[in-house]
Formats: C-alpha cells, sequence, structure tokens
C-alpha cells in the first residue's frame, strides 16, 4: 500500500525533474477521456499557474498580464522575453488578447472576452517545444477566474506565434477572431442594431442558388486573376531561366579562357624553371584538364620558347635601336622647326615692342600738350577770380561807406527830432509857468490868456504826446 | 622567392577574369608578402586557389539564379495567398471571420 505521505510534492517533483515536457502535457490532453475531462484538466492548469503566479487575475494589471494586440502581432509571443526567478528557474507568463466586436456603425469594441495564454517556458530554447496552454475566457471589467474559461487548447508558442502572424484557420482563434457563427450567437443579436439589421438581410434576402451564384462568379474572377498571375509567374521564371543560363554559360566561357590562361602560366613557370615535370603534371590533375593537356607537349613548348628567347632578343635590340633613331632624328626636326619658329617669334615681339614704344611717346605727347592747355586754362581762370574779387572788394568797400552816410544821416535826423521834442517840452513849461502866474497875478492886467489859448494848449499836447518817432536801426545792422 | 617568380603569379592573376575582387586582392597580397622557400608547395597552392575561383565563377552565377527563381515562386505565392484571402472576404463580408479549425475544447 502506498503511503500517500510520501509521494513528492508537485514542486519537489519540479525541483528534482524539471518541469513538465511539451510531449508529457500534450499527450496528457489527447488521451483525456472526453472533452470535459480535458477540460477540466484545462481549467485546474490555469487555476494552478494562477496560484503560482500570485495573480488575482485582473487582465488589465500590467504586472500579470501581457496584452498582445493587432499592432504586436506580428511578433507575436515573442515579445514576452523569459526571464529567471530567484531559483533560476523560467517561470509561467501570461498574456491575453481582447476579442472584439463590431459596434454601431462597425466601430471596434472589446467584449467581455478575452483570449488568455500562459507560455509554461518549459523548453525556453525551443519555441516548438514550448507549451502554451490558450483560453477563451469571460471576465468582468478585466478580472477572469479560472472557472470563467470557456475553451481550451494545448499548442505551443511556435503555432501560436505562427497563427497571430497569419491570421489564419487556428490562427484566427489564436488572434481572438470570432467566428461568424460565434459573432452572430453572441453580439450581433443584441448589440448592434445594424449589424442585426444586416444579418437579417443576409438570412432573409439572399437565397442559397443567388449565394452559390454570387460564389462561382467570384471564383470566375479569382480564376482569371490566378491565370494572369500564373501566366506572369511563368513568364518570369522563363526569363530569368534563360537569362541565368546564358550567364552561366558566359561564366563557363570565362572558365574555359581563364584555364587556357592558367596553362599558360604554367608554361612561364617551366619555362623559367621554377617548377618542374612533376609539379607541372600535379597542377594539370588540380585544373582537371588532366588528358586535355599534354605535360611533354607543355614542357617542349617551354624549352622551345626558352631556346628562341636570345634570338628573340637580339631582334628586339635592332629593332628598339633602330626605333630610337628614328625617334632621335624625329626630335631633331622638331627642335630645328622649334628654333627657326622662336627667332621669327622673337623679331614680331621685337617689332610688336618698337611700335608700342612709339605709340607710348606719342601718347605722352599729347598728354603734355592737354596738360599743358589745361593749366593755362587754369591760370586765365585764377586771373580772372582775382580781378573779380577785386572788383566785390571795391564794391563792398562802396556800399560800407554808403550805409555809413546813411546812419550818420539818420542819426542827426534823430537828434534834430529829440532836440525839436525837447525844446517843444521846454515850451510847454514855460507857457505852464507863465499861465500859473497868470492866474496868481489875478487878472490884473493879466489878461494873458491868449484868445485862442486852448488851441494853444492842444498843439503842445499833441506834441508832447505824439507817438515816438521810430528811428530805423543803422543800415549796417540791416546789411 | 624571386621578385621574377612572384610578378609570373600576380601578372596571371591580372590576366584572369575573376569578378571577386576581395578575394583577388588576399590572393595578390599573399603572393606580395610571402618570403617562405617552399616554392613548390606555394605554386600548388596559388594554381589551386586560383582554379577554385574560376570554378567558383560559374557556381555563383547559378546560384544568384537560383535565388532569383527562389523570389520568384515567393511573391507568386504571397500573390495566392492574397487570392485566397480575397476569397475569403468576398465570401464573408462580416467583421469577424468565416470559419474556424480550431481544436478546442468546450465546457
Amino acid at each position: 500500500m502506498t503511503n500517500t505521505a510520501e509521494l513528492p510534492s508537485r514542486d519537489e517533483l519540479v525541483e528534482k525533474v524539471g518541469p513538465p515536457l511539451h510531449q508529457e502535457i500534450s499527450r496528457t490532453y489527447q488521451v483525456s477521456k472526453n472533452e470535459g475531462e480535458a477540460f477540466k484538466t484545462g481549467a485546474e492548469m490555469l487555476k494552478a499557474v494562477l496560484q503560482e503566479r500570485g495573480s488575482d487575475g485582473k487582465l488589465y494589471d500590467q504586472k500579470q498580464f501581457t496584452k498582445l494586440h493587432e499592432g504586436n502581432f506580428q511578433r507575436g509571443i515573442d515579445i514576452l522575453q523569459p526571464e529567471t526567478d530567484s531559483s533560476g528557474r523560467y517561470p509561467p507568463q501570461m498574456f491575453y488578447i481582447p476579442v472584439y466586436k463590431r459596434g454601431f456603425l462597425g466601430r471596434k469594441e472589446e467584449t467581455d472576452e478575452a483570449m488568455v495564454g500562459i507560455k509554461l517556458n518549459n523548453d525556453v530554447n525551443n519555441p516548438d517545444k514550448n507549451t502554451v496552454l490558450m483560453y477563451q475566457v469571460k471576465h468582468k471589467n478585466g478580472v477572469i477566474s479560472a472557472n470563467s474559461a470557456k475553451k481550451f487548447l494545448v499548442s505551443t508558442e511556435d503555432a501560436v506565434t505562427k497563427g497571430m502572424q497569419e491570421g489564419k484557420g487556428r490562427g484566427k482563434w489564436f488572434r481572438g477572431e470570432l467566428t461568424v457563427e460565434q459573432y452572430n450567437n453572441k453580439y450581433a443579436k443584441k448589440d448592434s442594431k445594424y449589424w442585426a439589421s444586416e444579418r437579417r438581410i443576409r438570412k432573409l434576402e439572399i437565397d442559397p442558388v443567388e449565394e452559390a451564384g454570387r460564389r462561382e462568379e467570384v471564383l470566375k474572377r479569382l480564376e482569371g486573376y490566378y491565370v494572369e498571375q500564373l501566366a506572369e509567374y511563368d513568364k518570369k521564371t522563363a526569363a530569368e531561366i534563360k537569362k541565368s543560363a546564358a550567364e552561366a554559360e558566359q561564366a563557363k566561357l570565362t572558365g574555359i579562357e581563364n584555364q587556357r590562361k592558367l596553362i599558360v602560366g604554367l608554361t612561364d613557370l617551366l619555362k623559367t624553371g621554377v617548377i618542374q615535370r612533376v609539379a607541372a603534371e600535379r597542377m594539370i590533375k588540380e585544373l582537371g584538364l588532366e588528358g586535355v593537356v599534354d605535360v611533354d607537349k607543355l614542357i617542349a613548348q617551354a624549352e622551345t620558347q626558352a631556346q628562341s628567347q636570345d634570338g628573340a632578343v637580339k631582334v628586339e635590340i635592332d629593332t628598339r635601336r633602330d626605333e630610337l633613331e628614328a625617334e632621335n632624328k624625329e626630335l631633331k626636326s622638331k627642335l630645328q622647326k622649334e628654333i627657326t619658329e622662336g627667332r621669327k617669334r622673337e623679331q614680331d615681339l621685337e617689332r610688336q615692342h618698337k611700335e608700342q614704344q612709339e605709340n607710348y611717346e606719342k601718347q605722352a605727347k599729347e598728354w603734355q600738350d592737354q596738360l599743358q592747355k589745361t593749366q593755362d586754362l587754369m591760370k586765365a581762370i585764377e586771373s580772372r577770380l582775382a580781378e573779380q574779387e577785386k572788383r566785390a572788394k571795391e564794391r563792398e568797400a562802396e556800399i560800407a561807406k554808403a550805409m555809413k552816410d546813411k546812419d550818420e544821416e539818420l542819426a542827426a535826423q534823430k537828434g534834430a527830432a529829440i532836440k525839436f521834442a525837447t525844446l517843444a517840452l521846454d515850451l510847454k513849461n514855460q507857457l505852464n509857468e507863465l499861465e500859473k502866474k497868470s492866474a496868481q497875478n489875478g487878472g490884473v492886467g493879466g489878461n494873458v490868456n491868449p484868445p485862442e489859448g486852448k488851441v494853444i494848449e492842444g498843439q503842445f499836447r499833441d506834441i508832447t504826446e505824439a507817438t515816438p518817432v521810430e528811428v530805423p536801426p543803422p543800415l549796417s545792422q540791416l546789411a | 622567392m624571386k621578385k621574377e617568380e612572384k610578378k609570373i603569379y600576380l601578372d596571371l592573376i591580372q590576366n584572369l577574369k575573376l569578378n571577386n575582387p576581395v578575394l583577388v586582392s588576399y590572393i595578390t597580397n599573399f603572393i606580395e608578402t610571402y618570403d617562405g622557400t617552399n616554392d613548390k608547395e606555394f605554386t600548388m597552392l596559388i594554381f589551386g586557389f586560383l582554379n577554385l575561383l574560376n570554378s567558383h565563377e560559374e557556381v555563383s552565377v547559378r546560384a544568384k539564379g537560383f535565388d532569383k527563381l527562389l523570389e520568384i515562386r515567393k511573391d507568386f505565392d504571397k500573390k495566392l495567398e492574397d487570392m485566397e484571402d480575397e476569397f475569403e472576404e468576398e465570401m464573408n463580408p462580416m467583421p469577424a471571420a468565416a470559419s474556424s479549425d480550431v481544436e478546442e475544447t468546450t465546457q
């Protein structure tokens, strides 16, 4: 009888034999008695992982679950890089993918369902053996529980990543995409009037025959496209094969030519004695020309070339000497020609120089004459200016004198006016004195009032109270 | 090794129509800097290497052509996949996909 107390715990087993292999998990899943049992196993595994990770099932908590969506499907679950814990093991990693539905006017909305994945990291170096458990779960405000799992699948990291990237077949499920049937049953009916209407139209107005006809039409159109693409593919392939064949043929010809050159090089080496018969034979064998190239002939050819080399050198020297003499003769002729031309050029230059000198002298004389004329003109102008200045000074003196005379005349007039006014004032005072005295005498014999005394008084007053004569300023000031 | 001897090899390489300047520069540098005495083995090495390069030219051209054919095939496959998608879209214009072959276990 087995004592259960002696059985090792799960952690102890993991510690002892390592995490279960994908093959083992997959096998357990496959040999489950029925779907219900398999699902139960899956739910238990989800529960165990949540417990082990200390997760309370909050999908929106980034520390617990990594969110994958359309934007990062191309990277798949590769973005979950495995990390070791304190004990050096790779703990499971969890992620989720929201399931979307189309809302009003086709707007994308998250549903209360999600695809939850658990990457067990039981073989981090082999994605095709690293188990990923995929669940379709229902959540409430982003919180799931092990009991909320609806569907369950044992897969691998490789398969899930590929499925996400391709989005076909099983991949659609991995990406959290619903089938039409699933969508209609769960969301279209109750959540979207727009799509419900669409569905009704589809259900009521499109009959199977028409649908089949449409299918045939689409297939026919696609068949045309397929034929076009196939023809293009054939054309491109044929062109490339032709091109490659031509290039390969050319390369082959070049290779043959190069082999010939190598044989020529080999002959040179034989000729110069760098290599001997045995080495030449080996090289011919290396070049794959065994049976094509005869070593004896090659050696004979090299020897012939070597023997004829002395005679060839003599002929070459003679030829070279003749060439040098011809070159020398040609150079002399060229030199003589250049000397003649040089002399001619020299004479031309002298003549040009002389003409230029004459031109310079002539020009200098013209400039001298012009300068003299200019100087004379300047002297005349200076003389005229001096005369004008002299006249101006004289005129100025005349004007100053006239101004002085005028000032004096005005001063004299002013003095006369003052004198006259003073005299008038004195006369008035005297008359006043006389009137006073006459009044004191009581009129005895004193009818001294002139019969037209008022007139006289008025005349004096007019003079004394008259506006003073405004004396104009001297002309010198005005000037 | 004599300079004249090296010159024979260098002239020979220069005359060959080889389209691999990097490898050619390696071998010419090797010849120029070689100061050993085993002339026979050296000659064997040079000729062997040149023969290899010569054979490589043809193989390289064929490989390039094969790669190009693979590329054309890949492009064609992509167009076929697009065609499949188009068919699926045409037949199932609803927002979700039409079918699922998921081997899931349902509660």
